[in-house]
């Protein structure tokens, strides 16, 4: 059994075979209980248990399921075509467990910063992740067959109700070096600002756009992949933040797909920061 | 052999002479004429594939090929020499009772023209129509011609004239992406208020699906018959809306019960004539 207390290295792609997990299972002191335990995530435990073996087609059925304080919330039945299956558990940008409500993130910074005109600023703060868990097929890609998040989620209304976004919330400090994140529940994100204007500005808050973004991990440990860039100009007598986001890998560290191009997102806030 | 060749001055058309070469001319002016309708055709078609709803475009491209071919035939036939007179009168006749005929289609076309450019509703949008009809409130379905369709919530489906439509009041529930509840609940007298409210608040702010900002206000907002009201405002995003209203009302309730805030039941006094005084319920 592999469980995230006594083991290094949960982010990544594990194989696990058919006769093992069988084997394992026929060892195991209740036999009423198939269920395989890959890992568990505080209250969430997910397992796989094989299903049997299709003989006209040779594949082997498994079946994937989430328990939540013990009570099943997810239950998913994987095809192999060999006999093996491969279970992969990524870092994930928090807008998967509730699709299609947000493809942005707020975050606002306990300690807002203010920056002199014409001055650049390196910093980074620490945003939501969730845990993506993926089936890969053999060099045929991986899909996203479900979704953990154990981070508290809240969301947030930036600018009008007609004309604004609905973003994930995070409240953070800035912190000038790289620091220490919550385990599958933050990511590091590096930024880089340039205030472009006359005058002196504060930052309060700032909006990423994340859609198609992925993360870097190292260690368990994870990581904004790519620059955010922010630049603060004036238009029409008013200071917009242009936040730009190059989303590439720039770590010594593992993406959890390789991209097959570079996404570059863009988010003008003109709604104030 | 060569008399045979020879073009006449002439010819006779419905008992009227046409010259030859006016003939000529006429039919000159026919096939260019069809030329340009075509390729009006294609460019109008092109143009607004991308620009208008397939309904509009099928229409507008009709309407620009028929009328190039009509202003043509009309164009060659005066060219002809063929007197129009009567079929003008005619024309002007029969235009008139056509257009008294389809007034009101015409009223439908003009209406769903400018729903399509106002765009106070879109298919798929969640709406209520008002005012000129009676109520009617469900999902856009299609915006048509002549016509707009909706499926009411109980799943029927209601054809609504574009007049009527676009003459009524709209209220589009999707149009902005965030909207607010207002729920109002009523504690005791005899209840701790402010643990009521606080009570309240906590609970919303471990709702995910209650935005942050703008922030939600629960406040004692009158003095009832039997009860203090609160209102609880907070904004969600508008497409889970009726999901959390219903998780909130439920939890709501749950909370003040497991804090032993009581929702009071309505009660009244009753006072009898001689003086004696009686709780009721």
């Amino acid at each position: 059994m592999l469980e995230t207390s006594n083991r290094k290295g949960v982010y990544g792609c594990h194989s696990f075979p058919f006769l093992d997990t069988l084997a394992d299972n026929s060892n195991s002191d209740s036999s009423n209980n198939k269920d395989f335990t890959l890992f568990n995530f505080r209250d969430h435990k997910i397992s796989l248990t094989p299903e049997g073996e299709s003989i006209k087609s040779g594949n082997h059925l498994f079946r994937y399921k989430r328990y939540l304080n013990n009570e099943v919330v997810v239950d998913k039945l994987l095809t192999s075509s060999s006999p093996s299956v491969n279970v992969c558990i990524f870092p994930a940008v928090p807008l998967y467990s509730t699709p299609d409500l947000s493809r942005h993130l707020y975050l606002k910074f306990k300690s807002p910063f203010v920056v002199d005109p014409h001055q650049k600023l390196d910093f980074y703060a620490k945003m939501p992740i969730e845990i993506g868990i993926f089936k890969e097929s053999h060099k045929k890609g991986i899909l996203l067959i479900d979704c953990i998040s154990l981070c508290k989620q809240q969301y947030i209304l930036y600018g009008t109700p007609e004309h604004g976004a609905i973003c994930r919330y995070k409240e953070t400090e800035v912190y000038t070096a790289e620091s220490e994140t919550a385990m599958f529940e933050e990511a590091l994100i590096g930024m880089h600002m340039h205030n472009d204007t006359d005058k002196i500005i504060q930052i309060n808050m700032l909006v990423i756009p994340l859609n198609d973004v992925m993360l870097e991990h190292r260690n368990d440990n994870a990581y904004l992949s790519g620059k955010t860039e922010i630049k603060v100009g004036s238009s029409f007598g008013k200071d917009i933040a242009n936040v730009q986001l190059i989303n590439a890998k720039t770590r010594d560290s593992q993406l959890s797909q390789t991209p097959s191009k570079e996404v570059t997102q863009e988010f003008l806030m003109d709604s104030g920061f | 052999m060569f008399a045979l060749l020879t073009i006449p001055q002439s010819i006779t058309i419905f008992g009227q002479q046409i010259a030859t070469l006016t003939l000529l001319q006429t039919i000159i002016t026919l096939i260019v004429g069809f030329i340009v309708a075509y390729v009006a055709k294609s460019l109008t078609s092109k143009y607004a594939k991308g620009n208008l709803p397939t309904d509009y475009s099928k229409k507008l491209t009709l309407l620009v090929y028929y009328g190039i071919i009509a202003i043509t035939v009309i164009s060659a036939l005066a060219q002809s020499g063929i007197d129009l007179t009567g079929l003008f009168l005619a024309g002007g006749f029969a235009g008139i009772v056509i257009g008294f005929a389809t007034q009101s289609l015409f009223s439908n076309l003009i209406s769903g023209i400018f729903l399509y450019m106002d765009k106070p509703l879109k298919v798929g949008d969640p709406v209520l129509i008002t005012g000129k009809l009676p109520d009617v409130s469900g999902v856009v379905v299609t915006i048509g011609v002549l016509t707009s369709r909706i499926r009411i919530f109980d799943g029927t489906y209601v054809t609504l004239p574009n007049t009527d439509v676009f003459s009524s009041e709209i209220h589009n529930y999707s149009a902005t992406i965030a909207r607010r509840i207002q729920i109002t609940i009523g504690v005791g007298y005899d209840e701790d208020l402010d643990k009521a409210i606080k009570v309240i608040t906590n609970l919303l702010a471990d709702t995910p699906l209650v935005l942050v900002e703008p922030t939600p206000n629960v406040y004692a907002a009158s003095v009832g018959e039997y009860a203090i009201n609160i209102n609880i405002w907070c904004w969600v995003p508008s497409s889970v809306m009726f999901q959390v209203q219903m998780q909130l009302i439920n939890q709501i309730k749950k909370h003040l019960n497991d804090n032993n805030i009581k929702i009071p039941l309505p009660r009244r006094i009753l006072q009898i004539a001689d003086g004696n005084r009686v709780a009721g319920t």
